[in-house]
């Protein structure tokens, strides 16, 4: 039996629950309240958490934005986009009883006045809602406003809580390159502490990606091989089907290198590759992935052209339908030059992965949407069955991220017959066959920040390690002749030149 | 998609099982290729015939979250000498793009003297490799072979002690099994997950940290249960919910244990020196479902009473939390309750293999609850 004296440290009745313990009552900021992240995301994803019972009792959200409304316009219009975007039904009570835990602070992400009167309401919610000073201020802006409201939350003492605690979760872009990304995370640390910093990567609050870890490290048969005597190469994907689905003037100053590369593609690199944590918990989790990112080989600008490939669509076919070209796109320059195709080759230069090649590869408006990583063993040394002249297939671990999350695992069976016919089959493993509803991403990274769990969100070194490679490639294109965009079409899989990039090693890109 | 077809012996299940398969295979044209998706073996053990189809039809509606290969068995003693009822079925449901999924059932009637034969039967036709869970609601008749063969290959047993015809007479012996270990298997019930959603929303309170401190002081549990005139009343999930709160927070049977005093029947336990009563009500309510319908801990807080109250509506499918801490504002929550369907327990109690020490601990206190109260107040 438990002894409550020496258990109050930890909640005793949380033993053998679905959740280890649910957040503290805590209010959470939203800035920039009135924008589509909080509309499609956040609020949606804060009511299943309700509707399920996993929010505490005066939970409580504060939108905070310019437009002219109040707590009831709010509510009203969060209501709305609940009942478009939350996975669980919203009911009349239900609804009510989390309604009334929202409330707006209408004001100028500048104006000090607007950050008092938060202050007075979130008092009042400490009192009368118990929330006891615990904060989260999570920013739904445009990164251009977040430093400023970071320095605002400081100057005015909001970012420090006496009683309880206070965190920040950040958005990305986390800069636009190494230099901007460390001076971003200078100013967030002057204001909050690191361990209260939560980079959100909505990617890591996926289900398939967090299992990433759970099949390397949670099965025994498959590290021993994990390394570079059984492992020919590594391809990581992410495709896209749409377009820039109305952020051309945000994308056309990002690009997929910064877009897509320096946070998602480097997660599910450092995931992929990384050494066993000796915990679970975040920051030796993080250790780990830093690791792997400091491993990567920087490229000299010389060797850009052999490492890296970018390109632009230009009007194509998708699903049978006439789609436009980059270019044609509401808010990108007509003349832009801003890459949204990339294939790299990159290496991880420490013990486990010295001189495999990793591949890497994402581009809008491509053939399908499809995000894996796949993990090509080396080929048998000899064939002795099947015909001489075909080489013998190699061995193919797919992580499925999305769409048909899951696992498969290709290898060589006889065909049924007289002769000795060899053909590649494989075994597959569906989540969403076997499994069924997962929590969005939000759900998860939400939770998790309420309850002071940093595992699924990015440390400073990691985001630091990452622009210090995407800087390196950015600097040899800069050094580069402009490109000839647009290069390929809309629907297709990206520029010829990405061929080259793997055929020139004798391999080939995986078929989707 | 289902496809079921009927075989007169247990040796023609694989074969119909592989016919099952390419006819699946044919009608998904190409492009859609079948995916057999197995995680468990599932062998169900029905009354008769009508239940059998019930629970086919359960585990058929839980193929995407548990697909197993289902094996629901039935006995008829009194039929034809060595006669079986053998249906086997393939269910395949398109449950990614571009995959058709598929998992197995097979149903087993034995009559007469292939009764004796039934567990060989049923265990020749597990999957290698998967655990086992034995699904047996009702009444158990532990210690008939049947039942004692079926259990020794089971990694699970699992069964619901509300629809046994004594279920607190099934609690005690649910208990005894636990602490001889006679069975390897662990052992789960359908009342422990009906609890699920009010352990979570109790622990909940104590997340809190001005709510914490009053784990230590709780003085008072009332748990109320539903109670429809038109049958007797189940108390094995309110003795389970108050054993879970003894075990976790350390509270130990007084002497005497039990009381009664104004209707309601008092468990006195204890925490060190502080004494905590539970009380146990019946609410009589024309219509509604046996169990839980109110939580209401109190605890003596230096500064008054605080009180945790969890008040279930069962027509709005709600619950009411409140708490009340002294010199503080109310605090009301309304968070959604259903009851738990048929379908939602079985998924729940399929979706972790793994022993549960708190509900073994709860089990054993809420069977000893139930031993001394009918020693106590039947003296």
């Amino acid at each position: 039996m438990v002894v409550a004296e020496a258990a109050l440290e930890v909640n005793p009745l949380r033993a053998g629950l679905r959740v280890a313990r649910t957040p503290e009552p805590s209010a959470m900021v939203i800035f920039g309240a009135t924008g589509d992240l909080t509309r499609r995301k956040l609020v949606p994803a804060l009511y299943n958490l309700h509707a399920s019972r996993l929010l505490p009792a005066g939970f409580s959200a504060i939108g905070f934005a310019r437009r002219p409304w109040n707590d009831e316009a709010f509510r009203q219009e969060m209501r709305e986009a609940c009942e478009r975007y939350a996975a669980l039904p919203v009911t009349l009570e239900v609804w009510d009883s989390f309604a009334r835990g929202l409330y707006y602070v209408r004001s100028d992400f500048q104006d000090r006045e607007g950050y008092e009167r938060m202050r007075g309401l979130l008092r009042w919610l400490d009192r009368e809602r118990g929330t006891a000073g615990n904060r989260l201020f999570y920013m739904a802006t445009a990164p251009e406003e977040v430093p400023g409201i970071v320095g605002l939350l400081g100057a005015t003492g909001l970012a420090r809580s006496e009683e309880g605690w206070s965190r920040l979760v950040v958005e990305k872009p986390f800069g636009h390159d190494l230099v901007s990304a460390r001076a971003l995370n200078q100013l967030l640390r002057q204001v909050f502490p690191e361990d209260s910093i939560y980079r959100i990567d909505h990617y890591l609050g996926k289900e398939t990606v967090q299992n990433i870890l759970v099949f390397r490290f949670a099965n025994a048969i498959f590290e021993p091989i994990w390394n570079r005597r059984y492992v020919d190469h590594v391809q990581i994907a992410v495709a896209e089907s749409v377009g820039v689905e109305g952020r051309g003037k945000y994308y056309d100053r990002t690009g997929a290198l910064r877009d897509m590369v320096q946070n998602h593609m480097m997660q599910l690199l450092s995931l992929m590759a990384m050494e066993p944590p000796v915990t679970p918990e975040a920051d030796m989790v993080r250790n780990e992935k830093v690791k792997v990112l400091k491993a990567l080989r920087l490229p000299r600008p010389t060797e850009t052209p052999q490492l890296a490939v970018r390109g632009q669509y230009g009007p194509g076919y998708l699903g049978g339908r006439p789609v436009p070209g980059y270019r044609q796109e509401p808010g990108v320059a007509p003349d832009s030059l801003t890459e949204t195709y990339v294939a790299l080759k990159l290496f991880v230069d420490n013990w486990r992965w010295a001189d495999v090649p990793f591949y890497l590869r994402t581009g809008k408006r491509l053939t399908r949407r499809v995000s894996e990583i796949a993990v090509q063993f080396r080929r048998p040394p000899l064939k002795l069955f099947g015909a001489e002249m075909e080489p013998a297939e190699p061995n193919v671990l797919a992580l499925r991220i999305q769409p048909d999350e899951g696992i498969s695992l290709r290898f060589a069976v006889k065909l049924p017959g007289l002769q000795l016919d060899v053909r590649p089959v494989s075994m597959d493993f569906l989540y969403g066959t076997t499994f069924g509803r997962t929590p969005e991403a939000y759900e998860r990274l939400l939770l998790d920040a309420m309850l002071g769990d940093a595992t699924l969100f990015a440390r400073s070194d990691e985001v630091e390690a990452a622009w210090e490679y995407v800087t390196q490639i950015l600097r040899g294109w800069e050094a580069e002749p402009p490109p000839q965009f647009p290069n390929y079409q809309a629907g297709t899989w990206g520029p010829a030149a990405a061929q080259g990039l793997i055929t020139g090693d004798g391999r080939r890109w995986r078929r989707f | 998609m289902q496809n079921e077809v009927h075989v007169e012996q247990p040796q023609q299940v694989y074969e119909a099982l592989r016919e099952l398969r390419q006819a699946a295979l044919a009608a998904a044209g190409p492009g859609m290729p079948p995916v057999r998706a197995t995680v468990l073996n599932l062998l169900a053990y029905a009354g008769d015939r009508m239940q059998a189809a019930e629970m086919a039809a359960q585990a058929a509606a839980l193929a995407e979250q548990h697909p197993s290969r289902t094996i629901v068995l039935s006995v008829d003693p009194l039929g034809l000498a060595g006669d079986w009822d053998i249906s086997v079925s393939a269910h395949c449901h398109p449950a990614v793009p571009g995959h058709l999924v598929c998992f197995e059932g097979v149903e087993l009637v034995a009559h007469g003297e292939a009764v004796a034969q039934l567990p060989a039967v049923a265990l020749s036709l597990l999957l290698r490799d998967l655990p086992v869970v034995l699904w047996w609601p009702g009444d158990v008749p532990f210690g008939s072979p049947l039942c004692e063969q079926l259990m020794a290959s089971a990694d699970r047993l699992l069964v619901d002690t509300a629809s046994a015809s004594d279920p607190e007479g099934l609690l005690r012996r649910l208990a005894d099994l636990s602490r001889a270990q006679r069975c390897m298997c662990t052992i789960s019930d359908y009342a422990w997950y009906r609890l699920l959603p009010w352990r979570e929303l109790t622990a909940q309170f104590f997340d809190a940290p001005d709510c914490r401190p009053c784990l230590q002081l709780l003085e008072q549990a009332r748990l109320e249960v539903s109670a429809p005139p038109e049958r007797p009343v189940d108390w094995t999930q309110a003795y389970l919910l108050a054993a879970w709160l003894a075990t976790r927070l350390g509270w130990t049977p007084d002497t005497p244990l039990w009381t009664e005093a104004e209707g309601a029947q008092q468990a006195h336990l204890r925490q060190g020196r502080r004494l905590v009563t539970l009380h146990f009500l019946a609410v009589p309510e024309v219509g509604a479902e046996p169990g839980l319908r109110s939580v209401a801990l109190r605890a003596a807080h230096p500064e008054g009473p605080a009180l945790f109250t969890i008040r279930r509506t069962s027509r709005e499918a709600r619950a009411e939390l409140i708490t009340q801490l002294p010199g503080r504002e109310e605090r009301l929550r309304i968070v959604p309750f259903a009851l738990a369907g048929p379908t939602e327990l079985l998924s729940a109690a399929l979706r972790d293999m793994a022993r549960d020490a708190t509900y073994e601990q709860a089990l054993h206190l809420a069977a000893l609850l139930n031993a001394r109260r009918q020693a106590e107040l039947a003296g």
